[in-house]
């Protein structure tokens, strides 16, 4: 995270000089810059709006996952649910199933 | 410059025939081809292709149902009276196909309809809606694709080849009804793969010699601002025939200028949207995909190739003014009158004059197949999608009991219809001042279509819209369009010479700023009505709206009555045809040779599956269209999305 934020820094200024030498010499920005600038501008958005995104609809969409996976199964009887951990190489066996871990994280006191 | 003797040059050399005939035929053969790959006699093989498509074939098909001979030849004229603001239509197009492929599309699939009236009776219920769009679809049709599409072609085959023109346009529709009646629209989108790599081989040839006559990409931003006719009388005052200042900025002053920036990014987006979003042939083609991923993917390459125009056709159009300025240029009307056969201005021969003139012979063959390739794909697509319109919507609605095989003859037989109407339009179009084509198109659409945009978008963002909002909300978008539209067309929209006499109350306005006043005046207009009435309960709604759209849970349809009917009608038909054919067979045996050609040729099996049954229809209705996508290609295909704006955005500051 840290080398992006340095490399974001350099590049903001370079840009920054060649944006006040443009406008010492009294011309217009050149045609590249300005199209620069823009998706500078729109991938800053596009940040923005996936941060909004992700604090707002994260709590949201959780649980709901949780729920979508119930309802998939279609009647949830226990052969059903049996079924899809069954394994593919011996009708018999079953695969090991992974205990869906959670994002908390434990901090040691 | 040796622009009097390249006039009317024919295309009669062998190596220009060559090239056309080989056009031809391999559009003939992919058609042919495409005919074996689908199954062509059922209503979802012929209209939807059997949902079968992948994403190369829609990307394909969406950019060349779009890019029509008035692309070449609007474009291009327009980009040679006034610089490069035209390409704003294009580029603001990126992003409405992502509107299209994103939040659209995901909606019309999991609402399991094939036409886009369909969707909005399933939607609100009743039919005025449904009838009232297809109707006005129909028309928009006619009189803003079909005809300009025909007249463009019309020009440039005056220019490059001197054959008669209703010759010249009946044949290209007869080619073009021929390959459409016949395959449906898996022909279509494959021979649009063809006809896309012909229009972009082509065009790009054309570009590069061009730039080579010009000079170079500098030398043509020197000129332009140089190419004054020389023709010209003192009265005619001087900013009519002088090339515009900001001829080279996307973004131009809101006030003066002659596509305001507000209406460039936002009046062409609403436009944009019920091109991309709501019409029946674009939409079409991304309800015939295999699966949303490959809808996504194929909205991408579309995208992508929607950068194109500008640099294939608007920098040409400007390189031809600065060529052939007493031509393109002309402003004195004896001049114009003699050059293109209107007084108005001669800025529509921009690009047929560059073909003619720059290209080598051979060559000349493949441009001539280009812009048949661009005509013929545009015509083909709508002339599909107004046959689905017609046979879904208002036949049904006729005849309930009409079953597949009666459906699909009847599909074909519309076509002709339309054909006979287009060529009949043909003199009016003429008539019409061809000086403003591109003008014409856009101002019409800019009338008509911002309703029903407003409408689509709520009817899929608000759960609250219902359908008296709806229908109310859309006659009172007419009503608003008509007073704009009926003393626009009466006073004449005048020239730069000759202004017209339209009180500035009405035409003063622009009109990219009307369309966007006309959206947000009906979209007010709907909710307010909506508020006002009862809602629809959301078990009509599953699936039918974008926050619904994962909804898993049974929909009680709000237009199931009517559909019930339709079912029982077409069980009934059957009953009497199975007592009827066991009569039959007994009497005449097996049928004619000639009928068993016809029936393969058009598609049509013998064998009808029987209407289903009521438990069948329920047992139906629970297998729901699937629209997940798998997490890996979702998250490429976003991430190009992404990269396709970046670029989008770049070029766009890039003109500003």
């Amino acid at each position: 995270m840290g080398k992006t934020v340095t490399a974001l820094h350099g590049l903001l200024l370079t840009l920054g000089l060649v944006a006040a030498q443009a406008e010492k010499a009294g011309e217009a920005l050149p045609n590249w810059l300005t199209g620069i600038i823009a998706v500078g501008v729109f991938l800053f958005l596009i940040f923005i709006a996936f941060l909004v995104n992700k604090a707002w609809c994260e709590d949201a969409s959780k649980p709901e996952a949780v729920h979508n996976e119930y309802a998939m199964t279609n009647g949830s009887t226990r052969e059903t649910s049996l079924d899809a951990v069954r394994s593919s190489e011996d009708p018999k066996a079953y695969e090991n199933v992974v205990v869906h871990q959670t994002d908390e994280k434990v901090t040691e006191m | 410059m040796e622009n009097t003797t390249a006039k009317h040059v024919t295309i009669n050399n062998p190596a220009d025939i060559s090239v056309i005939v080989g056009y031809f035929l391999v559009v003939i053969a992919v058609g042919i081809w495409s005919t074996f790959r689908t199954n062509r006699g059922t209503v979802g093989g012929y209209f939807l292709a059997g949902r079968t498509m992948v994403w190369w074939p829609v990307g394909t098909s969406l950019f060349a149902s779009n890019i029509g001979s008035g692309h070449f030849v609007g474009l291009a004229g327009t980009a040679a009276a006034s610089g490069i603001a035209v390409g704003g239509f294009e580029w603001n197009a990126l992003f409405i196909v992502l509107l299209l492929g994103w939040v659209f599309v995901p909606v019309y699939l999991t609402a399991g309809v094939i036409t886009m009236p369909q969707y909005l009776k399933k939607r609100f219920g009743g039919t005025r809606i449904s009838l009232y769009l297809s109707i006005i679809s129909l028309f928009l049709y006619i009189f803003t694709k079909i005809s300009v599409d025909m007249f463009s072609g019309a020009v440039f085959i005056q220019q490059a080849l001197g054959w008669n023109i209703y010759v010249a346009v009946i044949a290209l529709l007869c080619i073009t009804a021929l390959y459409t009646v016949t395959g449906g629209l898996a022909a279509l989108m494959y021979t649009d793969t063809v006809q896309t790599f012909v229009i972009i081989a082509g065009a790009f040839v054309l570009m590069g010699f061009s730039f080579y006559e010009v000079g170079g990409y500098s030398a043509l931003l020197e000129k332009y601002s140089l190419a004054l006719p020389s023709q010209r009388n003192s009265s005619i005052s001087e900013h009519c025939y002088t090339p515009r200042e900001d001829a080279f900025h996307l973004l131009r002053d809101p006030t003066t200028g002659d596509l305001p920036w507000p209406g460039v990014l936002f009046g062409i987006a609403i436009i944009g949207s019920w091109y991309w979003c709501t019409d029946q042939v674009i939409v079409q083609r991304c309800l015939a995909a295999r699966s949303l991923t490959h809808v996504k993917a194929g909205c991408i390459l579309c995208g992508y190739l929607k950068l194109l125009p500008m640099f294939l056709m608007v920098f040409p159009g400007m390189i031809s003014r600065v060529l052939y300025p007493d031509e393109v240029g002309c402003v004195d009307s004896g001049v114009c009158k003699e050059v293109c056969g209107t007084e108005v201005g001669c800025s529509n021969i921009a690009y047929p004059k560059l073909v003619v003139s720059v290209m080598p012979t051979g060559l000349r063959g493949l441009m001539l197949a280009v812009m048949l390739a661009a005509l013929m794909s545009s015509l083909a697509s709508i002339f599909n999608s107004s046959s689905t319109l017609f046979t879904m919507d208002i036949w049904t609605r006729i005849r309930p009991q009409a079953r597949d095989k009666e459906l699909m003859i009847v599909g074909r037989v519309w076509i002709l219809c339309i054909v006979a109407i287009s060529i009949c339009w043909i003199p009016v179009v003429q008539a019409a001042q061809s000086g403003q084509l591109f003008d014409y198109i856009q101002s019409v659409t800019s009338y008509l279509a911002p309703p029903i945009a407003a409408v689509f978008f709520l009817a899929i963002f608000v759960k609250r819209v219902n359908e008296s909002g709806a229908f109310w909300g859309l006659m009172g978008g007419l009503v608003m369009g008509l007073c704009r539209m009926i003393p626009e067309f009466a006073y004449g929209s005048g020239s730069c010479l000759s202004p017209t006499n339209c009180p500035k109350l009405i035409c003063g306005v622009h009109y990219l700023y009307f369309a966007v006043l006309l959206f947000f005046c009906t979209g007010i207009l709907v909710l307010f009505i909506s508020y006002n009435t009862p809602p629809i309960e959301d078990k009509h709604l599953h699936r039918l709206v974008f926050t619904l759209r994962h909804s898993k849970e049974e929909r009680v349809d709000l237009d199931w009555e009517e559909e019930e009917r339709g079912r029982r009608a077409r069980r009934e038909a059957d009953e009497k045809k199975k007592v009827v054919t066991e009569e039959d067979q007994i009497e005449r045996g097996e049928r004619s040779i000639m009928m068993k050609i016809i029936g393969w040729f058009c598609g049509i099996s013998d064998t009808q599956a029987p209407e289903p049954t009521e438990e069948e229809v329920t047992e139906a209705s629970k297998q729901l269209p699937d629209i997940s996508e798998d997490p890996l290609w979702k998250n490429l295909v976003n991430a190009n999305a992404l990269i396709m704006m970046s670029v989008a955005v770049y070029f766009w500051g890039y003109y500003a």
